[in-house]
């Protein structure tokens, strides 16, 4: 306001008239502009769109995963109701695991229209790569039939389905067809190991895993398998060379790995410390047992190891007495108070498990406790037959896959006498195949009960009881 | 909360929310491909020959199983692998199965394999060309060391194995005998192959009707003075009776030991405290041409069935008559039932004055029979620790021996097991009471790549503690993890015992693989040492003559016979004490009169000590009976045969006052 009667007193300037009109024209170029920036920029921004979309389905269908999530990173915001865009985050999540998210888009992707054959297929492939072979099982032909880029996840799935199932012949091909089709991929490599690991060849296993390391050497899950295989070949210097990277890393690196299939640090290192036990060093493998125990107490191979260290202990400290004729380790000895109660609180967790009862009985009769003791080897020995069958069972299910009776003897050893977790995957792997199996449902109903889960329990007794009744239409029953 | 429902599945889909998905929940899916490190291009080209080769793979099979991912009656079956192979710095299974280079420490122990020398010139055969892959293939023979010939040097009796007869057509319809291998010693350790009948089978007279042979034992069952001969194997048992003129006569039938379908190891010793030799035999599975099923093995080919396919056959133990003939007395003594017997030692494990009974069997946990004073067994042994593995698992066990190896004066016992399975040491606490001590005494540092079979347990290299031999090879022919052949072991014990495998530096026999059976030990050279005869299958009996240097100590061995119990003293215990100034600094040494150890083989009767280089010796003999009877021996005497005084122990006692009075005279 100031400036005007200044410029009006100098005069250099001719003061600009505007008039009505021009003002008008000039609002209406200016909104004219602004619409054609805005349609340009719209139109621009579609093309954006497009344009990462492009190059996001590209980059899944050349499984360059990480490079995919970029280009949809730049679209969504431009577009977050695009339906490929969400189809295309569902698929690129579910290729890296990361299953939480697969849901999400999927449904994303349907509320916007996407095709829902297509979506389907999405769905139906995560949920054979999350093991629900169940409802996958009447469409291997057609996801083989189209797999796309999504090989490496068919054969995966189909692999694990298969093993499930010891079908042997079946894994084998298809490992290796995946493994011709992708040479330089680890993954058919880790399967075979965990293939021959599971028939106890521990050499070829242990080979398997080695190439699996060659390719990716940072693979913990092959390193973890591995020094597994060498332990049990006696290796325990070997196994602790491959367990030590492991046992190195910090959390956020644990955390990291999501290739460490169902591996914990708590396993890594009761496996570190035991190899330290098995070359005699006792008081390394203690520091490492007591550490685990004090963030698991309850954790019952963290128990079952230690104890057995004390056992040891105590018995090396029986043979330190050696001289007089007789060295029985001493009632008295701290090391094997502390084993007999370690090993309690295992049988207590895991009462199943005839290995822990084994060495319990040892400590309680090594302790003087002979009448307890007597008690645990009688379970022992009750174990043992069963036990034995397990193996024939094994070889006999790999002839016979789809004999339910065998799978169902296996899982009842298995949660009797060794692990109720173990037997319970067998158990529902015969449901898998003969959903009205009495045996099964009556056991699972057990498990539940023993776990607090009446709902659970209640509905496998159910059915347990509708099995074992006798059919009306006189169909037989599974058992 | 449906872990799954916020897992996989939309509400697009048709078909209702499947159970809960542990996977899903737990996010756990690897990424391993978001690391591939190989090009694009590669990747690019592979995506398309992944579709199309998996296709080619699987539409057979999805259109012969309608149910989806596989199905039995896939027409596919022949197994294809990866390729496997590792070589270079990562390599496990070369490094694994070269284990042996585990013991390459420095060792005295040496031994000259003089097969070619020493004229034995023997094969064990098994059928194998008949291609049967029969389990009855997969145990072997073994062999016998024991002076048949009355001449005080160790012969050599070979069983033979056996085969299968055929008929025109080709189709397998019997089991056949191989004649055995009956070797004269000259006296020097070289042998005579006794070619002519002496009741053997290996002449012409009985090939019809002679069994297929695992095991051979020595033992003067007749108490006549000359070791007769038990042979093993498939549906029956051979009794020869040493007739004292160098041959033998079958008394099969009479001997009466029955019920033997498939016998392996056998014990002679007097069991029940009579004064008679008894019989142990172990017996092993129910296979039979008829029960004969076709295993695959791990190469896909059809292999040698487990023993876990078949049932257990039940032991026996006969106790002897008094002439000749023997009654079963399994069900007196509470022999159990079941099992699959392969190794058996009797010896007196609890030092109570009576023999007691460890059977090693295959698959299923051992047996540890303690002996109630002749009245019967008291099986213990999972309460006693010799049952199973440290970590309570049943164990393939073959070979089994029992020694001092700590020099606490106990038996401890060793047994030979299956591959990925440690052998097992279990160490002797007294009490009937053992701790599998393996790990401790070193013998798993060899790893757990072994099938072992025989094993025997002496002082190899004369310093006065106990070492092991032991041979190995494969069961099957085309086994996952090893070879069919394996190096044998040679632990070497540092005289407390801890063990360590010094098999490479012993010899070239040793860095070899072989398909090792039996084996027994003796001093057949004559020179103190023990030397060692191998069976292999399919391989030449192999001749070791230890060539160990001497240290400070030399070899004493002690034969007994004994006047009351089974005339070979088994049961007995002998203490050898070193008499004279140093004395103080050399511990005693145990040894134990004991039958049937090993694998399918018998050893020399001889027990063997390492004793101080010119010292006296005293032998404190402690005979099953309880008599203890103690025998000076002079520095120069390398060889005593100690019998079993006619009195009581106190008059033994004052006798032998009486004699080291008179020794310390002269």
């Amino acid at each position: 306001m100031g400036q005007a009667p200044a410029a009006r007193t100098t005069g250099m300037s001719r003061p600009r008239v505007q008039s009505p009109l021009s003002r008008a024209a000039r609002v209406w170029r200016w909104a004219l502009s602004l619409a054609v920036l805005a349609l340009a920029l719209w139109g621009l921004r579609a093309l954006v769109v497009e344009l990462c979309l492009w190059r996001a389905s590209a980059n899944v269908e050349q499984r360059h995963h990480t490079a995919a999530l970029r280009w949809l990173a730049v679209a969504g915001p431009l577009d977050g109701d695009n339906a490929e865009l969400h189809f295309l985050l569902a698929r690129t999540y579910r290729r890296l695991g990361r299953f939480d998210r697969v849901r999400h888009h999927l449904q994303r992707a349907h509320e916007l229209g996407y095709p829902v054959r297509e979506l389907e297929r999405e769905q139906l492939l995560a949920l054979a790569q999350t093991g629900q072979l169940e409802e996958v099982r009447d469409h291997w032909a057609e996801l083989f039939q189209n797999a796309g880029s999504d090989g490496p996840e068919i054969c995966e799935a189909f692999v694990k389905a298969a093993m499930v199932r010891l079908r042997i012949a079946d894994v084998l091909k298809v490992l290796e067809a995946w493994h011709r089709d992708f040479p330089d991929d680890p993954k058919p490599f880790f399967y075979r190991g965990r293939f021959e690991q599971s028939l106890l060849h521990w050499n070829e296993a242990a080979d398997n895993y080695v190439e699996v390391l060659r390719r990716d050497p940072d693979n913990a899950a092959a390193g973890f398998r591995l020094a597994q295989c060498l332990m049990k070949l006696g290796k325990f210097e070997d196994a602790l060379q491959e367990l030590q990277p492991l046992v190195d890393r910090d959390t956020a690196q644990w955390q990291a790995d999501r290739r460490f299939d169902r591996i914990t640090p708590e396993e890594v290192h009761v496996h570190y410390a035991t190899c330290l036990y098995k070359l005699g060093r006792l008081d390394e493998a203690r520091t490492i047992l007591e550490r685990e125990l004090q963030r698991s107490p309850d954790s019952p191979d963290v128990l079952r190891e230690l104890g057995m260290l004390e056992l040891a202990a105590a018995e090396n400290d029986a043979d330190a007495k050696r001289g007089s004729a007789e060295s029985v380790a001493d009632a008295n000895d701290p090391h094997l108070g502390r084993a007999v109660e370690l090993l309690r609180r295992a049988v207590e967790l895991q009462p199943e498990n005839f290995e822990i009862r084994y060495a319990y009985a040892r400590a309680l009769q090594s302790s003087g406790r002979t009448k307890e003791a007597a008690e645990q080897f009688r379970f022992v020995n009750q174990a043992t037959k069963p036990v034995l069958e397990v193996g024939n069972l094994t070889r006999r299910l790999m002839r016979e896959p789809d004999n339910v009776e065998i799978r169902f003897r296996i899982g009842e050893i298995a949660y009797k006498y060794q692990s109720r977790e173990a037997g319970v995957r067998w158990l529902k792997s015969v449901l898998e195949l003969a959903p009205n199996h009495a045996g099964a449902h009556r056991l699972l109903a057990d498990y539940f009960a023993a776990r607090g889960d009446e709902q659970r329990a209640a509905e496998h007794r159910r059915r347990a009881q509708a099995a074992a009744a006798p059919p009306a239409d006189g169909n037989e029953t599974t058992e | 909360m449906n872990p799954n429902a916020s897992g996989i599945r939309p509400d697009f889909t048709r078909r209702p929310m499947n159970a809960h998905n542990d996977a899903a929940r737990s996010g756990k899916r690897g990424s391993h491909l978001s690391h591939r490190r190989s090009s694009s291009t590669t990747r690019d080209a592979d995506l398309g020959f992944c579709v199309s080769s998996a296709l080619r793979l699987m539409l057979p099979l999805l259109l012969l199983a309608p149910s989806g991912c596989g199905n039995a009656t896939s027409p596919a079956s022949k197994r294809t692998s990866l390729p496997r192979k590792v070589s270079g710095q990562r390599s496990l299974t070369a490094s694994v199965q070269g284990a042996a280079a585990d013991g390459a420490s420095p060792t005295r122990i040496r031994f000259t394999d003089v097969t070619t020398a020493s004229g034995v010139d023997f094969t064990v055969r098994n059928g194998e060309e008949a291609g049967m892959r029969a389990i009855l293939e997969s145990l072997g023979s073994g062999v016998a060391l024991f002076d048949y010939d009355g001449d005080g040097d160790l012969d050599a009796l070979i069983a033979g194995g056996g085969g299968f007869r055929r008929a025109e057509n080709g189709r397998v319809i019997g089991i056949v005998g191989h004649p055995n291998g009956l070797f004269r010693n000259r006296g020097d350790g070289t042998f005579l192959r006794i070619e002519h009948d002496v009741g053997l089978g290996n002449g012409t007279t009985l090939p019809e009707n002679w069994p297929y042979s695992h095991g051979v034992y020595a033992a003067d069952w007749d108490e006549d003075g000359f070791r007769d001969v038990i042979i093993t194997g498939y549906e029956r048992v051979v009794c020869l009776r040493n007739m004292g003129d160098g041959t033998f006569l079958d008394v099969s039938r009479a001997a009466g030991l029955r019920d033997c379908p498939w016998s392996t190891a056998a014990a002679v010793a007097d069991f029940n405290r009579d004064g008679i030799a008894d019989v142990f035999i172990a017996n092993y599975v129910d296979w039979s041409l008829e029960n004969n099923p076709t295993c695959p093995g791990p190469r896909g080919v059809p292999d040698v069935c487990p023993p876990a396919e078949f049932n257990g056959l039940d032991d026996r133990l006969f106790l002897g008559n008094g002439d000749g003939t023997f009654r079963d007395a399994s069900e007196e003594f509470r022999l159990a039932k079941g099992g699959k017997g392969l190794g058996a030692v009797a010896a007196d494990l609890d030092l109570d004055g009576d023999v007691d009974l460890y059977v090693a069997n295959d698959t299923t946990p051992n047996w540890l029979y303690i002996n109630h004073n002749g009245e019967y067994f008291e099986e213990s042994g999972l309460v006693s620790g010799t049952a199973l593995s440290d970590t309570g698992q049943a164990e393939g066990s073959m070979g089994v021996d029992a020694a001092d190896f700590d020099g606490d004066g106990w038996p401890d016992l060793w047994v030979a097991n299956f591959e990925s399975q440690f052998f097992a040491l279990y160490r002797n606490d007294g009490h009937g009471l053992f701790r599998h001590r393996s790990s401790q005494a070193g013998i798993t540092a060899v790893g757990a790549v072994y099938v072992g079979f025989g094993t025997v347990c002496y002082d190899f290299d004369l310093d006065g503690d106990v070492d092991i031999f032991a041979t190995n090879g494969h069961v099957m022919y085309t086994p996952a993890s090893t070879d069919v052949k394996q190096v044998p072991l040679l632990f070497e014990n540092d005289g407390a015992g801890r063990f360590t495998n010094v098999a490479e530096a012993a010899g070239p026999y040793f860095r070899h693989k072989h398909w090792g059976r039996g084996v027994a030990a003796g001093d057949i050279d004559g020179d103190g040492d023990i030397d060692l005869v191998v069976t292999h299958t399919n391989e030449p009996v192999a001749v070791l003559r230890n060539d160990s240097p001497t240290g400070e100590r030399r070899a004493l061995n002690v034969r007994l016979a004994a006047r009351t119990g089974s005339r070979d003293a088994v049961g007995t215990y002998v203490d050898a004490q070193p008499v004279g100034p140093r004395s103080a600094r050399t511990a005693r040494l145990r040894r134990f009169g004991k039958a049937g150890a090993g694998y399918l083989s018998c050893s020399s009767p001889w027990l063997h000590f390492a004793v101080p280089k010119g010292m006296d010796v005293t032998l404190v003999v402690h005979w099953a009976t309880g008599t203890v009877q103690q025998v000076r021996v002079p520095a120069d005497e390398a060889a005593v045969v100690v019998v079993e005084p006619a009195y009581s122990e106190a008059e033994t006692r004052a006798h032998d006052r009486a004699t080291s009075r008179r020794l310390a005279r002269h």
